[in-house]
């Protein structure tokens, strides 16, 4: 008996052991696979802490503060002072910060509808394969990857302001394009700058609308077309439910694109026109870049987080009107009532 | 020949007449697709893919261009007709569900968007005629609970609640709801004495309508009949196209929902399915449109096995129920034998055979229909046959045939030699196509003479001077065929008189096999090796080599078989199949 | 008895062809549209001045004499000396392609690791990375350019080969963490099947092994993909070079920061100028998109914008 129990102890023991070193084999090997797994991400870590996350986290930080990079005596915290500022309308600064959102806004409202309609129009289209659909494809699609620049080199000489410009020269008129002063006579420029980007940022949405078109099930088409639905029927029950996600998701990208908005304020103008539009990131950039406007640095990111919050706030409702609504439906107990009700008068006769 | 087609136009319920496809690209899917189907048949189309047999369907159902042939349903031609217009339903193997929807409305699509013709019903007439009926034969104290109840229960529609209870039409609820409003708010014990009053009542209310209808009716010189529908003047009932109202639609979503066991999911979406109830949806949303002829192409290919099988006699029992029509399309040659009336055969665009499914199990026409249905399928081999002895004859092994093979033998041969030269002599395209047939039923494969074409601009720049240079010689575009003719044709010659091959099948049930027990006599059989056995339940599967093919047969599993067991086997000549290798058909 | 059937087309192949009529006139109003600007770029190019001003109508050259290339040949040199054009051509095509390369090589480390290794922060790390998306950069662009002045002034670096280092550090690294393109690379690896993976590994085959063998073939069209985003972001950007390199020397200047100066409309006689500089500077483009363009629908529409 005792030896018995003994040699059983001894066994377990063992059995232990072997478990432990099992488990402690697993666990070495798991570790050493988790070691690898974060070396290979240490280096994106890495560069993304540097240049993102610190930078943001400062930049929320400097919004608090008077901060001057090229003097550290100017440094201190400055409470809300910096957001006071942004809405204190008297400050000739404050209030080309707000005139540019008012920049930001029109081009918004008007652009956003753009960048989805004529892609969604002309990727429409060409998922109908006209003859040489991919040199078209091709060719709407090759402006997107033109630097900004050039974009502003051909369409400022186009639409250049004296006779020397190619549409002045077709109207035979020498009108100023692109020399109008914001907010007064303007309203030629925003129509080059619209036109341009129309030409600019068509391709992208239109490459990515014709992947969606291509994309529906064409069995959907079909059982449309058998159960009797004409084109636009099958427009409005098949194409669009099918390719909404995927305008969802471009629509927030041009959402975010344009208010974003910076390039083609810049390029678009006359070279003898000084007063240039402005809009938010252009507005960060100027004073950033300015050397002498150094010491409000803190006020300019305080007015790039205001910036920011707008186009998270804009962000978030462009998402929440796109997403899913489901209406309550309640037809499983309507059914069930159905039937019931229709048995209800037999049965009920039938007790008679 | 014309008179033919067009006596079968008039005959059969439906009637596809040589239709052919031809694909923009010059290829040809379908050749001569040439069937007629009875009402309420089963047609099962099968074979393996890339056959036509979907093709076929697609041009049926109108989604494909037909290139050649006629499609008639009840003498009508429908070839130039868009598919809503065809009376058919379609079910896909990809559901092709409307992912926003939910099943009721997936199912109640068609309903919606569409007007159906129906004959023109007078209302008012045809509400006071039921309302009249449910008054002369209706239980009273429980005619007036129900609608005492109806009235203060807390629906929401209760004037459909009340035409759903009464099984009359809206409209003759929506009367009676009225008619009874002055009643409701007594209690349920006076109102029981009160029947009489009550049906005078309701009476009194409908009288007025029904004498200003009338009057209507008289003045304006439309006949009605029994039914209070709108006559002509032969008295064939008047047909117009409508919408389905909104409580037809309701109800008849319902019903179908019923059928389908699709109650507990009518407010789901289609992501929220499984695909066996996805697929139900798919078939709710045909059968709702109330159409004579259903088509399915391949429907239980997304499903695993079991549910397969059971939506495989679920759809078979809705076919029974519901009595339309239905061709059906599938690769899975064990679905047609289970599910048709009648089987389609098809292979490279050509159809195989036609038949039922003992037919073609019993009495397959050729080579491919042989080897093609039936699981585990038919054991093949090449044996040959000599004339003088009339004996299948290979290695040591003889078996003496019936004299009567003989003489089918020598006319098979005298036929096929005959109609080979006819062919020869007068090449065109029918002769091609009949060639193809030949080849696509031996499973003979045309040498790929288009290469893929290479891209580039180099590539395309070759492809043209090749193309110039070619213009000057003149190609005969049959010279393969021709080929494969002559050589066909060469061969039937030497098949007709000498010794020759021949390809011999027999059923896996049909061979008889037995263990080899140790100083048993054995005559007459074949003595193998098992070489894998597998065990289905009751009975094996086992697979010996002879002649240099890998055979199966069946056994009951009484005793226990394992892999290089010796086994006697042995067959009765008439179990044998026996097939001209050149043609692949059958002698 | 056969007759040859005269092919009637039914409705459905009637409207097909209407509707590829249709579509073909669409496209073509959109090729003159897209198409146009490219041939008033390259037809200005090669005008003469005398032309430029004569004929502001012309698209191309009025007659054979007054095309000209010299412009294109003008380039390199200018007054003598080493025109500013090509260094900033140079500037732009090294810092360009050490950007694509770091972009791309950080992605597939990423990607690997996301799919294929087991490691702890995981789950951690890409709910991180979805979440950090919805912050809009413009918050850090101030904070990056004090802490890039900060610290140039800490090093004192001003001018030589290390301020030129130093500066091109901050234009390249920063754009390579994009966190879309990590996403487009780890869905491209989520798609692989695990079983391929998982039998080399069983086969014996290393990381690296795997890496190369399986992974790697397989994520061309992807990459191909952040290629051209990341060519097109980098060769294009604007914003953040005329930040850094504000108050620098011309010659360190980035291609499409040094064509800035040629934007809007032009003087007189810098038309031609402009027009060929524009061609010159999208040539790099044109090469990137014609090898990448067909891939790249492909990738967009299997693993692009699918949430």
């Amino acid at each position: 008996m005792a030896n018995n129990s003994i040699l059983e102890e001894y066994v377990e023991t063992l059995e232990e052991a072997e478990i432990a070193e099992k488990k402690k084999a697993q666990k070495k090997s798991l570790r050493k696979e988790s070691a690898f797994g974060m070396a290979l991400i240490a280096p994106y870590i890495l560069i993304f802490i540097i240049f993102s996350i610190i930078p943001t986290v400062m930049g929320v930080v400097f919004s608090f503060m008077s901060y001057n990079p090229y003097n550290t005596a100017d440094i201190r915290f400055v409470g809300f002072q910096n957001y006071i500022n942004i809405f204190n309308f008297d400050l000739p600064i404050s209030k080309s910060f707000w005139s540019s959102f008012g920049t930001m806004f029109i081009y918004v409202a008007i652009g956003t509808p753009l960048a989805v309609i004529i892609p969604f129009f002309l990727a429409y289209y060409i998922n109908m394969k006209p003859p040489g659909y991919k040199f078209f494809r091709a060719l709407i699609y090759f402006p997107n990857i033109v630097s900004i620049t050039i974009m502003g080199i051909i369409f400022g000489n186009m639409f250049a302001g004296d006779s020397s410009g190619l549409i002045n020269s077709w109207l035979g008129t020498e009108i100023h394009w692109l020399s109008g002063e914001p907010w007064k006579d303007d309203i030629l420029r925003w129509v080059v700058i619209f036109i341009a980007t129309e030409w600019w940022c068509t391709g992208s949405n239109f490459i990515i609308f014709a992947a969606a078109f291509r994309d529906v099930p064409k069995n959907l088409y079909e059982a449309c077309e058998m159960d009797g639905g004409g084109k636009w029927q099958k427009i409005l029950h098949v194409t669009i439910p099918n390719i909404k996600s995927t305008v969802t998701v471009c629509l927030f990208n041009i959402l975010i694109g344009y208010l974003g908005l910076y390039g083609q304020v810049i390029v678009l103008n006359d070279f003898t026109n000084a007063n240039i539009m402005v809009s938010p990131t252009m507005f960060i950039q100027h004073y950033l870049s300015d050397f002498s406007y150094a010491r409000i640095t803190g006020y300019v990111c305080a007015c790039a987080l205001m910036f920011g919050i707008v186009v998270m706030f804009f962000s978030t409702i462009q998402r929440k009107a796109m997403g899913e609504h489901r209406k309550k439906s309640k037809r499983t107990e309507d059914c069930i009532a159905y039937f019931a009700d229709r048995d209800r008068f037999t049965t009920e006769v039938g007790n008679d | 020949m014309g008179n033919v087609l067009k006596e079968r136009k008039q005959n059969s319920f439906m009637s596809l007449q040589n239709l052919v496809k031809v694909y923009p690209n010059g290829e040809k899917a379908v050749y001569n697709f040439d069937l007629d189907i009875a009402k309420n048949e089963f047609i099962v189309i099968v074979g393996p893919s890339g056959c036509g047999k979907s093709t076929t369907l697609r041009m049926i159902a109108g989604l494909e261009d037909i290139s050649g042939g006629d499609i008639y349903l009840e003498s009508e031609l429908l070839n130039y007709k868009p598919s809503s217009e065809r009376k058919m339903a379609i079910v896909f193997q990809s559901y092709a569900l409307y992912p926003q929807m939910t099943v009721y409305n997936n199912i109640a699509f068609p309903l919606t968007i569409n007007k159906y013709p129906m004959p023109k019903e007078n209302a008012v007439l045809k509400a006071n005629a039921e309302i009249e009926k449910l008054l002369s034969t209706v239980a009273w104290n429980k005619f007036i609970g129900v609608l005492f109840n109806v009235y203060n229960g807390n629906g929401k529609a209760k004037d459909e609640q009340i035409a759903t209870i009464f099984g009359i039409t809206l409209y003759a609820a929506k009367l009676l709801y009225k008619a009874f409003g002055a009643y409701c708010r007594e209690t349920l014990e006076s109102l029981d004495g009160k029947a009489e009053e009550i049906s005078v009542a309701i009476r009194a209310e409908l009288k007025p309508l029904v004498e200003a209808e009338n009057a209507k009716v008289q003045e304006s010189g439309v006949k009605l009949d029994e039914d209070f529908c709108e006559v002509d003047g032969d008295g064939n009932k008047i047909i117009e196209p409508r919408k389905y109202t909104p409580y037809e639609i309701k109800t008849r979503v319902y019903e179908t929902a019923e059928k389908l066991d699709l109650i507990p999911y009518l407010d789901k979406l289609p992501k929220e399915l499984s695909g066996g109830q996805m697929q139900r949806v798919a078939l709710g949303r045909a059968i709702i449109k109330n159409v004579p002829v259903f088509m399915m192409d391949e429907p239980l290919s997304n499903l695993d096995a079991k549910l397969r099988l059971s939506m495989r006699s679920e759809i078979v029992k809705l076919h029974n129920r519901i009595g339309a029509t239905t061709i059906y399309v599938t690769h899975d040659q064990t679905e047609a034998m289970t599910m048709a009336s009648r089987i389609v055969v098809m292979s490279r665009g050509f159809i195989q055979q036609i038949g039922t499914p003992e037919e073609v199990y019993q009495d397959p026409a050729n080579i491919f229909v042989a080897k093609f249905i039936g699981s585990p399928s038919m054991n093949v081999f090449n044996i040959y046959y000599d004339p003088e002895s009339g004996c299948l004859e290979r290695n040591d092994v003889k078996i003496p045939l019936k004299a009567e093979f003989k003489k089918r033998h020598d006319e098979f041969y005298a036929t096929a030699v005959n109609k080979f030269e006819g062919l020869q002599s007068n090449f065109d395209e029918k002769a091609r196509e009949e060639i193809l047939k030949i080849l696509s039923s031996t499973g003979e494969y045309k040498d790929e003479k288009k290469q893929q074409k290479k891209k580039g601009l180099i590539a395309l720049i070759k492809r043209l001077i090749e193309k110039q240079k070619n213009k000057k010689i003149v190609v005969d575009e049959y010279a393969y065929e021709k080929e494969v003719l002559g050589e066909k044709l060469a061969q039937l010659k030497t098949n007709a008189t000498a010794k020759h091959g021949l390809l011999v099948g027999i059923r896996p049930e049909r061979i008889k096999i037995e263990k080899v027990v140790a100083g048993k006599k054995y005559k007459g059989v074949v003595k193998v090796k098992s070489t894998v056995v597998e065990l289905l339940g009751g009975e094996y599967n086992i697979h010996f080599d002879l002649f240099d093919k890998d055979m199966v047969c069946k056994l009951d599993a009484t005793e226990k078989v394992t892999t290089d067991d010796e086994l006697a086997v042995s067959f009765s000549p008439d179990d044998l199949y026996i097939f001209d290798f050149v043609t692949g058909d059958r002698i | 008895m056969i007759k040859k059937q005269k092919r009637v087309l039914s409705k459905s192949e009637r409207e097909r062809r209407k509707n590829k009529i249709v579509a073909f006139c669409v496209m073509a109003v959109a090729a003159v549209f897209f198409g146009f600007p490219f041939l008033y770029m390259l037809g200005s190019s090669v005008k003469s001045d005398l032309d430029l001003q004569l004929h502001p109508e012309l698209i191309f050259p009025s007659s054979f004499s007054e095309w000209t290339f010299e412009r294109y040949t003008g380039f390199f040199m200018y007054a003598g000396k080493i025109a500013t054009l090509p260094l900033a051509f140079l500037n732009s095509l090294w810092s360009t392609a050490a950007n694509v390369l770091l972009t791309v090589a950080l992605d597939l480390l990423v990607a690997y690791a996301v799919i294929f290794v087991r490691f702890k922060f995981k789950k951690v790390f890409m709910k991180f990375l979805y979440l950090w998306m919805a912050i809009p950069g413009v918050i850090a662009t101030a904070p990056m350019f004090a802490m890039y002045a900060t610290i140039k002034n800490a090093l004192g670096l001003h001018e030589g080969v290390g301020a030129y280092l130093y500066i091109y550090l901050w234009l390249i690294v920063p754009g390579t963490t994009g966190i879309f393109n990590v996403l487009l690379m780890r869905n491209m690896f989520a798609s692989i099947p695990m079983e391929i993976v998982e039998s080399a590994r069983s086969d014996g085959a290393s990381n690296m092994q795997i890496f190369r063998r399986v992974v790697l073939p397989l994520a061309r069209s992807t990459i191909l993909l952040i290629v051209l985003f990341t060519f097109n972001g980098s060769w294009n950007s604007l914003a953040w070079p005329l930040l850094v390199l504000s108050g620098e020397s011309k010659t360190w200047e980035t291609l499409t920061l040094a064509l800035t100066g040629y934007t809007g409309s032009s003087n007189w006689g810098q038309v031609g100028y402009s027009m060929a500089s524009s061609v010159f500077a999208l040539i790099p483009t044109l090469i990137v998109f014609l090898f990448t363009q067909s891939k790249m629908i492909d990738g967009l529409s299997s693993t692009g914008v699918k949430k």
